[in-house]
């Protein structure tokens, strides 16, 4: 396959013949069998797939407290192999113990459910996620690698705080009525951002920075994503005036969180990029604050929404963060979109309408392609 | 830092097996009572594999009623076993908030509202079985013949876990209920069979 593309080369006067030879010499030598990879591949696939059905048709006939043993045996067997073997197995790639770590805190999630289906129990699910998060979020943080970890446990930790405010919430209304304790709910929803800063402040002073810089990440996004999704509520008009998950009280708390956790990011991670990630943040925060403010009011959510992300993409500018400055502009393109039909539905039922909507829709693509070329960053610049 | 991964490392196992021997524990608490139920719903393939049921409590004969249709009422979110275990001869329906009566009570039950089913958590119940066995189970409860008992394990604290269901034949007076309520089919003398020792 590559011979045929250097011959190519070679004919376009790109490379001279000795280039040529040495680079399909190396090929022919670097050459991977990748046909018989791929039938071993399904060879394997297949054996895999024939245990799993073979376990799984056979499940009922295990007695429950054989099959728990079992279960709990592989989740020690991962754990021994980290305690015993972590520094060998990171020297030899780190994925092995991120892989490691990994499948041991999803076979501890699963265990749960195990648990369940053999003593008849059930419980509302932030009850195994919050016992979950509680013994393993200690291993995930000491050992994680990388960002699959990283996502488990921020992503774990979120799962459980919109659970609990869900079953909690609803349980509250229908006890207490409107005195339901919503910023005290608001507060737990608002909680997985402290990730920010914890991984903000280890990253330069651990050993494993790919991690704290994904547990960073993965909580800043968090945030940026809910403030993203309550400008769209407060599009639609979603905000409460009254008590509720929603109301003006508990998104204070929420911002206040927020911009605490931005201080902090800020503090903990001193240089350019630290203070852009916590104002990114403290942004974000604001924009909570505010948001309800906009509610129904389309034109206002939208610049709410685009000001959040105009935010992140003078931060991308000045921190030098390429990839992101190119969403940001993405993103706001594909609001100005949205906004265009929001606002103007109703031109969308001409044939005029459309030629406008689809020139509008050119000349938006087009303005962020220019500001993306003219603007972003030149070197590939790492993420926050 | 070798202590702290360590004990990292440690507590999830012991976090495990601890809540395993404490379901092991609880699994084993309690007076089993059974309870006739009736009807079901297919169950949910994304749930797992169960059967679901809805619980006949036998009820006090001042509170069954005789006559007109059938009142709508919400289901009870309390009740007070009594009888002599595992048969129930009364089921009385009281305030879950009430203490009072939750302390009198020999053997209270208590819906879950963080349960599957909430509220109605003393309505309906399911109960975790293997596929094969789920199915069998299934076909069963549609067979007219056969009254369905589900065996409840109940606890002091009003919390039950329904452990068991078996079937067995419908009493004479049961089938003499059902064939009260139905609708007699029309049919000419000549189609119908004699049954063994009944005589029509």
């Amino acid at each position: 396959m590559a011979t045929g593309r250097i011959e190519r080369w070679h004919e376009a006067g790109l490379i001279d013949a000795e280039t040529r030879d040495r680079l399909i010499a190396y090929e022919k030598e670097h050459s991977r069998p990748i046909a018989l990879w791929a039938v071993f591949g399904i060879g394997a696939l297949a054996i895999g797939l024939g245990l799993v059905s073979l376990v799984a048709a056979n499940w009922e006939e295990v007695p429950g407290n054989v099959r728990l043993a079992l279960h709990l045996a592989l989740i020690a067997g991962a754990l021994v192999a980290l305690w015993l073997r972590e520094d060998r197995l990171t020297a030899a790639s780190p994925w092995v113990v991120e892989a490691l770590v990994f499948i041991a805190a999803v076979l501890g999630l699963t265990f749960f459910g195990h648990l369940g289906q053999v003593y008849q129990t059930s419980a509302p699910l932030w009850e195994p996620l919050a016992t979950w998060l509680l013994l393993f979020a200690p291993l995930m943080l000491l050992t994680g690698r990388a960002w699959p970890v990283a996502a488990l446990l921020v992503g774990g930790a979120i799962y459980c705080a919109w659970e609990y405010n869900l079953a909690f919430g609803e349980l509250a209304r229908r006890r207490d009525g409107e005195d339901a304790p919503w910023a005290f709910l608001a507060l737990v929803t608002a909680l997985p951002v402290l990730f920010a800063p914890l991984g903000a402040f280890l990253r330069s002073r651990s050993t494993r920075e790919a991690f704290w810089r994904r547990l960073e990440q993965a909580a800043l996004a968090y945030a940026v994503a809910g403030a993203s999704i309550m400008t769209a509520l407060a599009s639609v008009g979603a905000f409460e005036s009254g008590a509720g998950p929603l109301n003006p009280a508990s998104q204070l708390v929420r911002a206040a969180i927020i911009i605490v956790a931005g201080a902090l990011v800020a503090w903990g991670r001193q240089g350019v990029s630290g203070r852009m990630s916590g104002a990114i943040l403290a942004l974000a925060g604001l924009i909570v604050a505010v948001v309800s403010g906009a509610n129904g009011i389309e034109l206002l959510a939208a610049l709410l929404f685009m000001a959040l992300w105009a935010g992140i993409a003078a931060a991308a500018l000045i921190a030098g963060w390429r990839g992101v400055f190119q969403l940001c502009v993405g993103v706001i393109a594909l609001r100005l979109i949205v906004l265009s039909f929001e606002l103007a539905s109703d031109l969308l039922l001409s044939g005029f309408g459309l030629i406008v909507s689809g020139l509008l829709i050119l000349g938006i693509a087009w303005g962020a392609w220019r500001v993306s070329r003219r603007f972003a960053p030149d070197e590939a610049g790492k993420a926050p | 830092m070798k202590l702290a991964r360590l004990a990292a490392a440690l507590l999830p196992l012991a976090g495990l097996a601890g809540l395993w021997a404490w379901s092991e524990h609880i699994s084993r608490q309690g007076t089993d009572w059974e309870v006739p139920v009736a009807g079901y719903d297919p169950r949910d393939l994304l749930r797992g594999h169960y059967v679901e049921f809805t619980y006949d409590w036998p009820s006090r004969d001042d509170e069954r009623q005789e006559e007109g249709p059938p009142r709508i009422q919400p289901p009870p979110e309390a009740l007070c076993l009594s009888g002599d275990p595992p048969l129930i001869t009364q089921a009385a329906a009281f305030d879950p908030f009430d203490r009072a009566v939750f302390e009198a009570c020999a053997h209270p039950i208590l819906a879950d509202p963080g349960g599957v089913y909430g509220a109605a958590g003393l309505r309906t119940g399911r109960l975790y079985v293997g596929q094969d066995r789920a199915r069998a189970i299934e076909e069963r409860l549609a067979a007219r013949d056969l009254r369905a008992i589900v065996t409840i394990r109940q606890r002091k604290d009003g919390t039950f876990t329904p452990v068991d269901i078996r079937f067995r034949p419908l009493t004479e007076a049961e089938r003499e209920a059902r064939e009260g309520d139905s609708i007699r089919p029309a049919a000419p003398p000549i189609m119908t069979r004699p049954e063994p020792g009944r005589n029509e």
